[in-house]
């Protein structure tokens, strides 16, 4: 990693169980069950290395306590310290997010190159989709 | 290691419409010599290229440059403003993080003292800027359908429209059911390869820089012919002062260098072309001898009518998948249905709405962060992630009206990375243009319901929205009223010129890059059609 330095085995382990209640429950594996993960969250973590130290402190601080415990603490920080909470939950969240097989889940093929076909663009309009708009006129005002 | 340049004009900027004018009068055979402080961005620098894009538009590759604290950047004090106005320094401006919506102010716009009672007019029309347009459009490669009837008959486009996509197709269909003015979007985003510009690939994230090139954001095209032409673009180049003589005529223009280096430029004319953040900061660092209270500013307007566009949204999601994250973003397509005063509204003048797609499932995420926690995180999260696939987002510009205690200033304290006055924005936004935003949250929703949207989330203002900076050396032809003339000449200093945003004398409700550019290349022809008349200053710089 360039920027950030490596976590500890603690501070992973925080960050992860921060995840879990964010992201797990649903359909889809939890963060902690999600194989690349951890590799993921690293490089969520240089991408946001402004907040590096803000996002480990706020994982830690929740430490020790109980997933319900820990979702309460987290629902209370989305309320009360809403910068501290949007950077930990961009961060942990946004690495689940990069995780190849969750992003297949979701349908998100990421910002690729989707040319358009040379008659998309027409067959569309061809439709006569714009037709009502035409027939109603022009509708500027004179000046 | 300080460098001493001579040129026939200096452009300072070099965004949209510094690359005009560099162009322009590089193209005419003039020397000219553009001074910008950031640096090129090479499209594969931009943060669309790696799968964690969206972590990286959060502050490294932010819109606001006291999030994204870049080398070239300087700071804005915003602690007095409703908004928190965005910008980029670089090669091409902040043109690199635009949508690059293509769209022209209505006549209307020009005359809104004579047809509506407000403001004041412009001292120019629509029907005397059309020609400018026209030409930087084919520059461009602008694409669209002609024959928008919300303008005068007269306004084509010289590349074919992207596809409306199923986002389009969706948010029309909804227009249609309530019987609404919509048109095809007007991008400048290359659909065909066109000059120095790509063909678009619909990466979608035209507004954090297009990895593809296809956008024309002005590194891209305008600077690469002015330098073809033999322009000289000086990079990392922050300009501190333009230096007059005791004649009061500009001589030229300091600048700092990455290594703290002081350095000038010798011109017979100015051009700034800064922004209306950056130019009105410019001109007030200027002050001297014959200017005390800053350059060109005897009017005292020198930073007021600050207008700063202010948008509201409704992101809708939708049963169907609509491919959302597919581009150009870029319009999709837009309204001009209550751009237009009307009698039966609370307020004057209206709002331009337009479609965008809403690529990437953390920006889902962002959408939903104000519902309520059990909504969004735990087991909704990846239900919610997912409707990155479904969205339309509707956004309206305002039309924001001057007012002169919007203005720019210099701060006292805050300063620059060169120990320069940083630009203090004090800016509230006035009730008329309240009343426009909540009229168009309202319209905007009806419009999602009409098309069939599950459920619509609200933002009554994105406060570091949009990079609209009008207004703070406006033109006109009274000089105790305006700051420059119709051609952005100066009128206490007839060789200094302003061609950027700052000129608009109201903002419309249309974005307002079109304007710009073609206000520059009027200014940069006029400039080149009268250079022998240009005053020769009789003091030397500093």
């Amino acid at each position: 990693m360039n920027g950030v330095r490596e976590l500890t085995a603690a501070e992973r382990e925080a960050l992860v169980a921060v995840a879990d209640v964010l992201c797990g429950g649903g359909a889809l594996p939890a963060p902690s069950e999600t194989r690349g993960y951890a590799e993921w969250l690293d490089r969520a973590l240089e991408a946001r290395a402004d907040a590096f130290d803000e996002v480990v402190a706020a994982a830690l601080s929740l430490d020790g306590l109980s997933a319900a415990g820990r979702r309460e603490a987290l629902r209370l920080m989305s309320i009360d310290q809403r910068p501290r909470f949007h950077a930990l939950s961009s961060v942990v969240a946004g690495a689940w997010l990069l995780v190849p097989e969750i992003r297949s889940a979701l349908g998100y093929p990421g910002q690729i190159a989707a040319p358009a076909a040379f008659d998309e663009a027409a067959s569309q309009l061809e439709t006569g989709i714009l037709d009502p708009v035409i027939e109603r006129g022009p509708i500027y005002r004179e000046a | 290691m300080s460098e001493r340049l001579q040129a026939e004009v200096v452009v300072i900027g070099s965004g949209p419409s510094g690359a005009v004018v560099t162009h322009t009068l590089a193209s005419a055979g003039v020397d000219v010599v553009c001074l910008e402080q950031g640096d090129w961005i090479n499209p594969s620098e931009f943060p669309a290229n790696e799968p964690e894009w969206e972590l990286l538009i959060q502050q490294r590759w932010a819109h606001d440059p006291n999030v994204r604290n870049g080398a070239a950047d300087y700071p804005v004090e915003v602690s007095d403003s409703d908004m928190w106005p965005v910008m980029l320094s670089a090669v091409g401006g902040t043109s690199l993080f635009y949508g690059a919506e293509w769209v022209r102010l209505l006549p209307s716009d020009f005359r809104v003292r004579s047809l509506d009672g407000v403001a004041e007019d412009w001292p120019i029309s629509y029907e005397e800027l059309k020609p400018f347009h026209d030409e930087v459009d084919r520059f461009l490669g602008v694409s669209g359908v002609g024959g928008d009837p919300a303008y005068p008959e007269g306004l084509e486009y010289p590349m074919p429209p992207h596809p409306l996509g199923k986002v389009g197709m969706v948010a029309a269909a909804g227009m249609n059911a309530l019987g609404w003015h919509w048109w095809p979007g007007a991008n400048a985003i290359a659909v065909d390869r066109h000059k120095t510009l790509e063909r678009c690939v619909r990466r979608g994230t035209c507004e954090w820089g297009c990895p593809a090139g296809a956008k024309a954001s002005f590194d891209l095209i305008y600077l690469p012919q002015a330098i073809a032409a033999g322009a000289r673009l000086v990079t990392g180049a922050r300009v501190s002062r333009i230096e007059s003589g005791p004649d009061g005529l500009a001589t030229g223009a300091h600048w700092i260098d990455r290594d703290g280096g002081e350095n000038f430029v010798a011109a017979k004319a100015v051009v700034v072309c800064a922004n209306g953040i950056g130019t009105p900061r410019l001109l007030l660092l200027s002050a001297g001898g014959a200017h005390p209270d800053g350059l060109a500013n005897s009017s005292g307007l020198v930073g007021r009518n600050l207008m700063l566009h202010p948008n509201c949204t409704v992101t809708g999601y939708y049963e169907d998948d609509l491919e959302s994250w597919k581009g150009p973003a870029g319009e999709t397509i837009h309204s001009m249905e209550f751009y237009e005063t009307r009698p039966e509204h609370d307020f004057v003048r209206g709002g331009k709405m337009n479609v965008l797609p809403t690529p990437g499932p953390l920006a889902a995420i962002e959408a939903h962060r104000d519902q309520p926690f059990e909504e969004v995180w735990g087991g909704a999260f990846a239900e919610v992630a997912g409707r990155h696939r479904s969205g339309i987002l509707w956004a309206t510009n305002s039309e924001d009206l001057p007012e002169e205690t919007n203005r720019v200033v210099l701060d006292p304290s805050l300063t620059d990375g060169d120990g320069l006055a940083a630009p203090k924005v004090e800016y509230r936004i006035g009730d008329n243009t309240r009343r426009i935003l909540d009229f168009h949250v309202a319209r905007m929703t009806e419009m999602h319901e009409a098309a069939g949207a599950a459920r619509t989330i609200p933002v009554g203002l994105w406060v570091d929205q949009p990079g609209h900076l009008l207004g703070t050396a406006r033109m006109g032809d009274d000089p105790a009223r305006s700051v420059v003339d119709s051609f952005g000449r100066a009128h206490d200093v007839p060789n200094l010129f302003v061609a950027d945003g700052s000129l608009f004398v109201t903002g419309g409700a249309a974005n307002p890059t079109a304007t710009i550019t073609a206000l520059a290349l009027r200014i940069a022809r006029h400039i080149v059609a009268t250079a022998a008349e240009l005053p020769t200053p009789s003091g030397a710089a500093a």
